[in-house]
């Protein structure tokens, strides 16, 4: 049932790491360098911007204290030039309202330190998938023999349709936007009930158990448990 | 018996009535004080003119006497002094008093009853004066008729009006007192109930009140500044021991993914799921200690809380279903609030798994959301086993877990912060959290004001 995640296909992306923590810089641009991206790391604000105006990034992960040019300053003077790059940025445990600040300036999605590589690397992934398929809208989504339709809540698998809750449906969307990919069970919580909140029991791996007796009804399992992260529905 | 009562009450009572005791005696004292001076006064007065009439020693030649009495009596006013010389038998001789009843030697008091015109209270000296004859001198003891009901009258007046203004004044004082005292409590009340900004309103008129209130203020800053200290203190050891733990757990993440053989690996997520529970308590602290700083409540939003907990419920069956247990959504009022709807998610969340964890195989977990007056009530009751009343308060502190036979921490144990978290999300909305015995199992039972 398991499957090492490196027999996915890879994507190597051009990150840029703005973080003042040298300690945590060198660390991140490191563990980072283990998904094979190739990670540029600055220490401030302005520089970031000049290197930002000379060669193309695909991501940028952005420390939202930093000490001259902040991040909110910094992610609105980039969206100002016209740079659409998805921003994921690092917060703070317990600065919910910086988080708040951060998406309404533009940011695409947050992790909360201390960063977890495998989490922030899956975000990563996920935040650019998503810029490179909105080029081409179309109103399903296929991943292997699985079709969803979401504006009409439909699901297929080898042609028949399947009956699912509203919950399964949503559990099989978030994963199949990111299909080939590992979705963590934090990500699946977020895109299933909008917000993010700690558990103590295994809602997610239950909801996921659910979801994977209705599929095999029609084939074999499409869903890898990656162990200590989440879940890949096979591409 | 205590010497003085210790309440505002008591006292105002006790000094109200010796109040009132010494101001009536004051005021007969006076009355019968002033009444006897002039009777001493009159009886000098008319014993002197007694003297100068008939010096003592001597014995009067009558016909001389009368006239020069008769004299008298023509010149004076009889309403002031009046003069009677009678002979041995009791019979009038000369003078302009008339009497109706025989008087005994020496001093008397007269009165209205002795019927002597335009005296209403007087005195008289009566004196043998040799010859057979008695010399009366007659003189008023009051300057003007009614004198003593009139006086009567001011006394009453005067002394009501001490008593009125002394009554309003310490019942001003009373209201005054009681008023700052009651301040002072308030505040108190407010801070025993978790309100920790809430001070005691300052009169500003620089005086005792106003000294009594900034002093107890400065004190009311300056625990919330220690508790403050202690709390940072917390939360930077929390944060300080986040960060290398959080490498460790990330190194162990990594080597899990690399590790070949499968024992070895078993054993490497063993140690990073540990460093992930102790990563979560950290997380847990962390997030009570935001709660309670209390700025989430800039971010309040009005929802409704009974379609929230549907939503709950749905997320949460599956875990329950797995583990041979139920969830009933069984009330769901309209329940419009105003409040943290990720924070009260959580809050669902947490109670619905606590009672999922703590709870055997069969057991039924019913979810209620009512909308009371002015409340909305969330409600999570189980059939399970429940804790002990000895325990609830213990369970609800940090790091107090349910000690019961035969089951260890680790599965089921929690770091028990769950429910400190679960309290610091239902006090930022300003609500209370009580657990109670449902016979057999247990409630939790979440009140948040609208």
């Amino acid at each position: 049932m398991e499957r090492n995640f490196t027999g996915h296909v890879r994507m190597s992306l051009q990150i840029l790491l703005v973080e003042d923590d040298s300690h945590l810089r060198r660390q991140l641009t490191e563990q980072l360098g283990h998904f094979e991206h190739e990670v540029q790391p600055v220490g401030d604000g302005q520089e970031a911007l000049s290197l930002l105006g000379r060669r193309p990034f695909d991501a940028v992960v952005l420390d939202w204290m930093l000490p001259t040019m902040d991040g909110v300053t910094l992610l609105r003077e980039m969206r100002g030039q016209g740079m659409t790059m998805p921003v994921l940025m690092l917060t703070a445990l317990g600065q919910t309202l910086d988080k708040v600040e951060g998406l309404e300036a533009g940011a695409d999605d947050y992790v909360v330190k201390p960063v977890d590589p495998l989490e922030l690397n899956a975000r990563l992934n996920a935040l650019v998938r998503a810029r490179r398929t909105t080029e081409q809208p179309s109103d399903t989504i296929a991943a292997g023999d699985i079709v969803i339709s979401p504006s009409r809540l439909m699901v297929w698998r080898g042609g028949q349709p399947l009956a699912l809750s509203q919950t399964e449906f949503r559990l099989l969307l978030a994963l199949a936007r990111d299909a080939g990919e590992v979705v963590t069970r934090p990500m699946l919580i977020e895109r299933i009930w909008g917000q993010d909140f700690e558990t103590t029991t295994n809602i997610v791996d239950a909801h996921i158990r659910q979801l994977r007796v209705k599929l095999l009804q029609h084939g074999d399992d499409p869903i890898a448990t990656v162990r200590g992260m989440g879940y890949v529905l096979r591409a | 018996m205590r010497p003085l009562p210790r309440s505002l009450r008591g006292l105002t009572v006790v000094f109200l009535a010796l109040f009132l005791t010494v101001t009536a005696l004051a005021g007969f004292g006076t009355f019968f004080a002033t009444a006897s001076m002039v009777r001493v006064l009159v009886d000098e007065r008319i014993e002197s003119e007694s003297e100068t009439l008939v010096p003592r020693g001597t014995t009067p030649n009558r016909a001389e006497l009368s006239q020069h009495i008769m004299e008298m009596a023509r010149q004076r006013d009889t309403g002031d002094l009046g003069v009677l010389l009678s002979d041995a038998h009791g019979n009038p001789i000369v003078g302009n008093v008339r009497l109706n009843r025989e008087l005994p030697l020496g001093y008397s008091t007269l009165g209205r009853q002795d019927r002597i015109a335009g005296l209403s209270a007087g005195r008289v000296l009566v004196r043998e004066i040799g010859g057979g004859m008695r010399l009366a001198i007659f003189a008023e003891t009051e300057p003007v008729d009614n004198y003593f009901a009139a006086r009567r009258r001011i006394y009453f007046a005067g002394f009501g009006a001490i008593v009125l203004v002394v009554l309003w004044g310490l019942l001003a004082f009373r209201r005054l007192v009681g008023k700052r005292i009651d301040a002072v409590r308030h505040t108190a009340e407010s801070i025993i109930e978790g309100d920790l900004a809430q001070r005691v309103p300052m009169p500003g008129d620089g005086g005792e009140f106003d000294q009594q209130a900034g002093a107890f203020n400065r004190m009311l800053d300056r625990i919330g500044q220690l508790m403050g200290e202690i709390r940072n203190v917390s939360n930077d050891i929390s944060h300080e021991m986040r960060t290398p733990l959080a490498r460790l757990r990330n190194e162990l993440a990594l080597l899990e993914q690399s590790a070949a053989a499968e024992p070895v690996r078993e054993r490497v997520a063993m140690a990073r799921m540990q460093a992930d529970e102790l990563l979560g308590m950290f997380a847990a602290m962390l997030r009570i200690a935001e709660i309670e700083d209390g700025s989430r409540r800039a971010g309040f939003r009005r929802f409704d809380l009974a379609e929230l907990a549907t939503e709950i419920v749905e997320m949460v069956q599956p875990v329950a279903q797995e583990r041979g247990q139920r969830v009933l959504m069984e009330r769901a009022d309209e329940a419009k609030l105003v409040g943290d709807r990720q924070l009260l998610s959580q809050l669902l969340v947490n109670m619905l798994e606590n009672a999922v964890r703590h709870t055997p195989s069969g057991t039924r977990i019913r979810v209620s959301v009512a909308r009371e007056a002015e409340a909305v009530v969330l409600v999570v009751t189980d059939d399970g086993p429940g804790i002990p009343a000895s325990q609830r308060e213990h369970v609800m502190r940090r790091f107090g877990r349910v000690e019961r036979a035969g089951q260890a921490g680790g599965q089921g144990g929690g770091h028990g912060l769950g429910l400190p978290l679960m309290e610091a999300i239902v006090r930022l909305h300003r609500g209370t959290l009580a657990l109670e015995d449902a016979g057999p199992g247990l409630r939790i039972v979440a009140r948040l004001p609208v």
